[in-house]
């Protein structure tokens, strides 16, 4: 029989072959630069399973915990999918490397991706070109992102209604609801095949690459963070911190042109506090050391050195502006009751009353930065006075400073003190060299301009017709300072 | 002397030895893939060795022939499934489905939507368009059934994917396309019953002489032991030079003169002699058991023509091949 020796072949064998079993899963749903959880949504919807059960055959088989992934469970998992799909595992730089914690001037921006890509808000973000093909790359969950890197358009925002979802299975969960509305007909394929073409893998390297080493390049550029004198409250913190990571942070060429528009920045300026190295004079404060410094510093100024204090200066002249404008303005003025926060001008018919904006204005830089001046109503002047002493205290701590009655038992002092605080005293004196009053005075500077300008902005809207509806104006710049390379610098960044 | 194991398959009865044709059968099968047929059947009376032929070997043999592993799926088809939900429900527990759960049915879209992804994931995972079902006992594929299948076959085609079914069941199946023809269905005809091929069975002493090499040589059993079925029973025997196919000549005749006997007074259409293959794995069972142990010289002394008439006599062989061969 000339079928014999096939025979012996099979027969020498097992007879029955075990049978494994099979799961859904098609090798054009894999791509290796898909987000992980959209890659169990498809398995999650392919083989019509709940969270639950997802979480039970990849724990079960693979030890994987898909309610808390980290990196190499991430990792892992995209191995397993390679598996699946047939395909060559894709090292990929996004995913199997950390580039750690970032900390943009302040402002701590986890750049892990087992973190962007968890389901932490109520978005998703998405290339509506790439969707079509079922694909969701990870970079879409980088925020400084504005485009997709293979199409080159912009990235689209899923809203997820999580209410009902339980937090564990979210992640999974709005990828799977995600994938309901915008492809319907999944996973029947798409007539047109998604290709990534040849240069943009280019730059998927150059962002695997400039992503792991932001940490490397933000300790360089930007230094260890020390203290934020001034928020930004027209910008999110993140978004602020995104402008700076493609503004400042080495982006490499390729890919400026997919990267959030910066040009709500005007300026980022790093301001040099201190040219001699040695100079170690902010290591010392504390954080309350530090936010109490620039008003304690400042009234220390007006009172002795108001001539020298070119901030001081500054901020007289502004009052003086202020005063000047408010004798030659003729017409419409703003008021603000502050009691109940109601804008009255004073073209309405009806009675109007509080204060001006004006004197607000000026009240508001009086008590951030010239407390001899400060004047208010008995029972906030105990508070503010109050405070003030305890601002006192906190810096005499840190030795910088010294009580200015140092003769008086600690025990006098306090009984002094609570007779006067609804006046203003010069509690505590710093004891700087002249060459950390030139650092503070310069920062101080920039602080104050930073004010001014904030307060001009608010008031020149006002001018122009606008309505007021917040009070006091809104930061439009963050000032930090930083110790870069053994020198501090104050890094001010400004929006429009 | 060896104590004969409880488990050996030829106790159980869970073997099958490849015999001419299965082979035959399987071939015609790889050829209807090979010319990418929507469909045929392969029909046979029943316990000729239809279906553990295509259980232990058809798989097998199209691995070894497309050099990969064929996206087959062999389905038994049961009495009779009452609805859609419970017919997309039986094919999915029949499948190699991770997650199918009998406790727990699917709805009918459900079951129906993860079938029809399973069978794209087995064609999918060897770079295939092409899937073939198998069903087992087809002649009790309804009609309602059958337009399930072509909904089915329709949906995998507009992905890109060509699903083929192979039917394999008795001579009753040979008359679906016939009554299909003449009752509007020709559609199902000319998609899945266009081709067909017999299956025959035993029909010569050479035919004989092969299936008995497979119990003299070609099974095995433990795994991996090298004894085969022969060597198990009759060791002794067998170490000295006795094998089964010794005796292919004498229990051919036999068949033949039972064979003859129940046609005394009817002939069959062909005219050709086929002998049931479950008629000869169980006379060749009798003979292991019976004879198990046995020196070459008892073996030469008992196996006698009578032995062999008297096992199949007890078998009742006669009616059966007149029930087979009238099927």
């Amino acid at each position: 029989m000339d079928n014999l020796h096939r025979l012996t072949e099979l027969n020498s064998q097992k007879e029955q072959q075990i049978e494994y079993q099979l799961f859904n899963w098609r090798s054009e749903l894999y791509d290796a630069n898909d987000n992980t959880y959209f890659l169990l949504a498809k398995f999650a919807l392919l083989n019509k399973l709940k969270i639950e059960q997802v979480n039970e055959f990849f724990n079960q088989y693979f030890s994987i915990d898909i309610f808390n992934l980290n990196l190499s469970e991430h990792r892992s998992l995209k191995y397993i999918f390679s598996i699946f799909s047939n395909q060559a595992y894709i090292q990929n730089n996004l995913i199997t490397k950390s580039s750690g914690d970032l900390n943009i001037l302040g402002i701590p921006l986890i750049q892990d991706y087992y973190v962007n890509t968890r389901h932490q808000e109520k978005i998703i973000r998405y290339c509506p070109e790439c969707i079509k093909s079922y694909k969701l790359p990870e970079h879409a969950s980088l925020k400084y992102l504005d485009r997709c890197l293979f199409h080159n358009v912009k990235f689209e925002i899923f809203s997820c209604n999580h209410r009902v979802i339980r937090l564990k299975e979210r992640s999974v969960k709005c990828h799977i609801n995600f994938i309901r509305i915008f492809c319907p007909d999944f996973p029947t394929p798409q007539t047109k095949k998604h290709n990534v073409p040849s240069q943009f893998s280019t730059v998927l390297n150059d962002l695997d690459k400039w992503n792991f080493s932001l940490k490397e390049i933000c300790d360089k550029k930007l230094g260890k963070h020390l203290h934020t004198f001034k928020n930004m409250d027209c910008a999110i913190p993140e978004q602020c911190a995104h402008f700076v990571l493609v503004k400042e942070l080495s982006l490499p060429e390729s890919l400026r042109e997919f990267t959030i528009p910066t040009n709500a920045i005007r300026k980022i300026n790093s301001l040099s506090i201190s040219n001699n190295s040695g100079f170690s004079f902010f290591e010392k404060f504390t954080y309350f050391q530090f936010s109490a410094l620039p008003v304690v510093y400042s009234s220390f100024c007006y009172l002795h050195r108001k001539n020298e204090a070119s901030f001081i200066q500054s901020l007289l002249s502004f009052f003086d502006e202020l005063k000047l404008e408010l004798i030659n303005k003729n017409e419409k003025f703003w008021y603000l009751h502050e009691n109940d926060g109601i804008w009255t001008s004073s073209d309405s018919k009806s009675l109007y009353c509080g204060a001006l904006i004006h004197d607000l204005l000026i009240d508001w830089l009086t008590e951030l930065w010239l407390p001899p001046l400060y004047t208010s109503t008995r029972s906030r002047r105990f508070q503010y006075f109050n405070n003030f002493h305890l601002m006192n205290e906190d810096l005499i701590k840190s030795t910088m400073f010294t009580p200015v009655k140092s003769n008086i038992s600690e025990n006098k002092i306090d009984t002094l003190f609570s007779f006067n605080r609804v006046n203003f005293q010069e509690f505590s004196i710093p004891k700087f060299s002249s060459e950390q009053m030139l650092a503070l005075d310069s920062m101080c500077d920039e602080l104050v301009k930073s004010y001014i300008h904030d307060a001009r902005v608010w008031l020149n809207r006002i001018e122009c017709g606008e309505k007021p509806d917040h009070f006091p104006p809104k930061s439009r710049a963050l000032l930090s300072l930083q110790k870069v390379q053994d020198q501090y610098r104050l890094f001010n960044v400004q929006i429009d | 002397m060896t104590e004969i194991s409880r488990d050996h398959p030829v106790c159980t009865q869970e073997y099958a030895i490849y015999t001419p044709p299965i082979h035959d059968m399987c071939e015609t099968i790889t050829r209807w893939i090979e010319q990418r047929q929507t469909g045929g059947y392969i029909y046979g009376p029943s316990r000729f060795g239809k279906s553990k032929g295509i259980r232990s070997f058809l798989a097998k043999i199209l691995n070894e022939k497309f050099d990969t592993e064929f996206p087959l799926m062999i389905w038994s088809h049961p009495t009779n499934s009452k609805s859609e939900r419970e017919f997309w429900n039986l094919l999915l527990m029949a499948s190699r489905f991770e997650f199918k759960n009998p406790i727990k049915p699917k709805a009918k879209m459900e079951a129906k939507y993860l079938f029809k992804q399973h069978l794209i994931t087995l064609a999918n995972r060897v770079k295939y368009n092409y899937i073939v079902i198998l069903i087992d006992e087809a002649q009790l594929v309804l009609l309602n059934e059958w337009h399930w299948l072509l909904g089915l076959q329709n949906e995998l085609d507009l992905e890109g994917y060509r699903l083929s079914i192979i039917s394999v069941g008795s001579h009753q199946i040979s008359f679906q396309p016939n009554f299909f023809a003449r009752t509007g269905d020709a559609h199902i005809v000319t998609r899945f019953l266009m081709h067909h091929a017999r299956f025959h069975g035993i029909r010569s002493l050479n035919e004989l002489e092969y299936i008995l090499d497979g119990y003299d040589e070609d099974s095995e059993w433990p795994d991996q032991s090298g004894v085969s079925y022969t060597k198990y029973f009759l060791s002794d025997a067998f170490d000295d030079g006795f094998r089964l196919r010794r005796l292919s000549f004498l229990i051919w005749n036999e068949l033949i003169e039972k064979y003859n006997l129940a046609f005394k007074s009817y002939k069959p259409k062909s005219g050709q002699i086929e002998i049931p293959m479950n008629q000869i794995a169980n006379l060749i069972e009798r003979i292991l058991k019976d004879m198990a142990n046995k020196t070459f010289e008892q073996l030469e002394s008992n196996l006698s023509s009578n032995y062999v008439s008297n096992i199949l006599i007890q078998q009742n062989l006669i009616s059966q091949i007149w029930t087979t061969s009238t099927d």
